[in-house]
């Protein structure tokens, strides 16, 4: 008997599905890379994505914002389905540490910014130490370079609430990066901040 | 405007997220302010940092590569089929076959009969095509008949797509499940430019395993 081919696995893409979302696949890569913290689960997450988002071609066409869209979705399942599956522990993600910021933490001084460390090894130890959901935003919206109007729709949460959670997020991110302060984020290990 | 609230936004600043007024407001300020200027040069230094941290960088072949299999596991019926082809190779049936060659009529396999496929159960059909070369970018199509639907896609009723055929025996295979014990007939047309040809396959449904 002949080799059994398959079509299916012979087959291209649909183009149009392929032109739509092909440039931004690296995008989504990064964003899953930031969310994992893991190249490999990267592509796992992004596969997935894709393979939710095919049998969707038809609204895909009609969207004119593709990576925001995408982003989304990327995000929902990073936040529902995946990460449940890898066992990690579901942190607090509705940010009660904003009622333990207070109005008077969330502001420095001119001294306090003079001293802050900005080098890229104690920027990534601080961020590291901040909560998932702040850290997220961080990483979305500063290292990224997602727009709050985009992040309003890939984390469903309106632009107003946003505004005042990157803010917190910031502020939290500089009180880490202060030499002579410890500020450990809630429900994180009170650890101070390594000064290399 | 006071230094708190200037640097309270310089983030928004750096970044150019501001109205145009807002930051000639600020710039201004900033200029006049020996505390808010290094506060500024602080703010500016972190936000490089932040876009220095670094990330995996993709592989070269992974955005052909997860599209293309989003493509084939998109069609979760057929997801067990394309992993384990020849695995799954005893159970198909191989119903019929055609030659795919160019400026020719369609020649259908000898012996095209009438496939039976059991009510609520999957049966593999299997579309044997036989290419004398490799053919690119050619059209597929399929169209169930309503006495059957596609494992895992009942609302599917027919589909297209663009693929390849090799060189030689290329195989279609189709789980079906069987919904209504009546007759009706799978039409699978394969275009290559202005080459198309049909091939209409006989399916009836039988209670049991047919």
């Amino acid at each position: 008997m002949a080799a059994i081919l398959s079509f299916w696995s012979n087959s291209r893409l649909k183009s149009d599905f392929e032109q739509r979302l092909a440039p931004h696949i690296e995008p989504l890569f990064r964003l899953a890379c930031r969310l994992t913290n893991d190249p490999l689960d990267a592509e796992e997450l992004v596969q997935e994505v894709l393979v939710k988002l095919y049998p969707r071609r038809d609204e895909l066409a009609n969207i004119e914002q593709i990576r925001p869209w995408a982003s989304r979705v990327l995000y929902r399942m990073f936040i529902d389905k995946w990460r449940r599956r890898k066992l990690e522990p579901l942190k607090e993600s509705e940010l009660p540490e904003e009622q333990d910021l207070d109005q008077q933490d969330a502001q420095l001084s001119a001294e306090d910014y003079l001293q802050l460390r900005t080098d890229l090894g104690a920027v990534q130890s601080a961020l590291n130490q901040l909560s998932e959901a702040h850290r997220t935003l961080i990483l979305m919206h500063d290292v990224e370079g997602y727009t709050l109007v985009e992040l309003e729709e890939i984390l469903e949460v309106p632009l107003g609430t946003l505004k005042s959670r990157v803010h917190r997020a910031r502020a939290r991110l500089k009180k880490l990066l202060l030499d002579d302060q410890t500020v450990a984020e809630p429900f994180d290990a009170p650890e101070r901040v390594s000064v290399k | 405007m006071r230094c708190q609230d200037v640097r309270n936004l310089l983030p928004e600043l750096v970044r150019g997220d501001l109205n145009p007024a807002a930051e000639a407001m600020l710039r201004t300020h900033v200029e006049d302010c020996r505390a808010c200027t290094g506060a500024l040069a602080r703010e500016q230094q972190l936000q490089a940092s932040l876009k220095a941290i670094p990330v995996a960088v993709m592989p070269s072949d992974f955005a052909a590569r997860a599209l293309r299999q989003a493509a084939t596991q998109g069609r979760p019926g057929l997801r067990r089929l394309v992993d384990h082809p020849l695995a799954l190779a005893a159970s198909i049936v191989m119903v019929c076959g055609m030659a795919f060659m160019l400026g020719r009529e369609l020649t259908v396999g000898a012996g095209l009969e009438v496939v039976s496929v059991p009510l609520g159960q999957t049966q593999m059909v299997a579309l044997k095509i036989d290419a004398p070369q490799a053919f690119d970018h050619v059209e597929f199509e399929v169209a169930l008949p309503s006495n059957v639907v596609l494992e895992g896609q009942p609302d599917l009723r027919e589909f297209a797509w663009s693929g390849q055929l090799r060189a030689g025996v290329n195989v279609l295979s189709l789980p079906l499940v069987g919904v209504d014990a009546a007759g009706g007939q799978l039409i699978a047309t394969v275009t290559y430019g202005n080459t198309k040809k049909s091939l209409r396959i006989p399916l009836s449904v039988a209670v049991g395993n047919g």
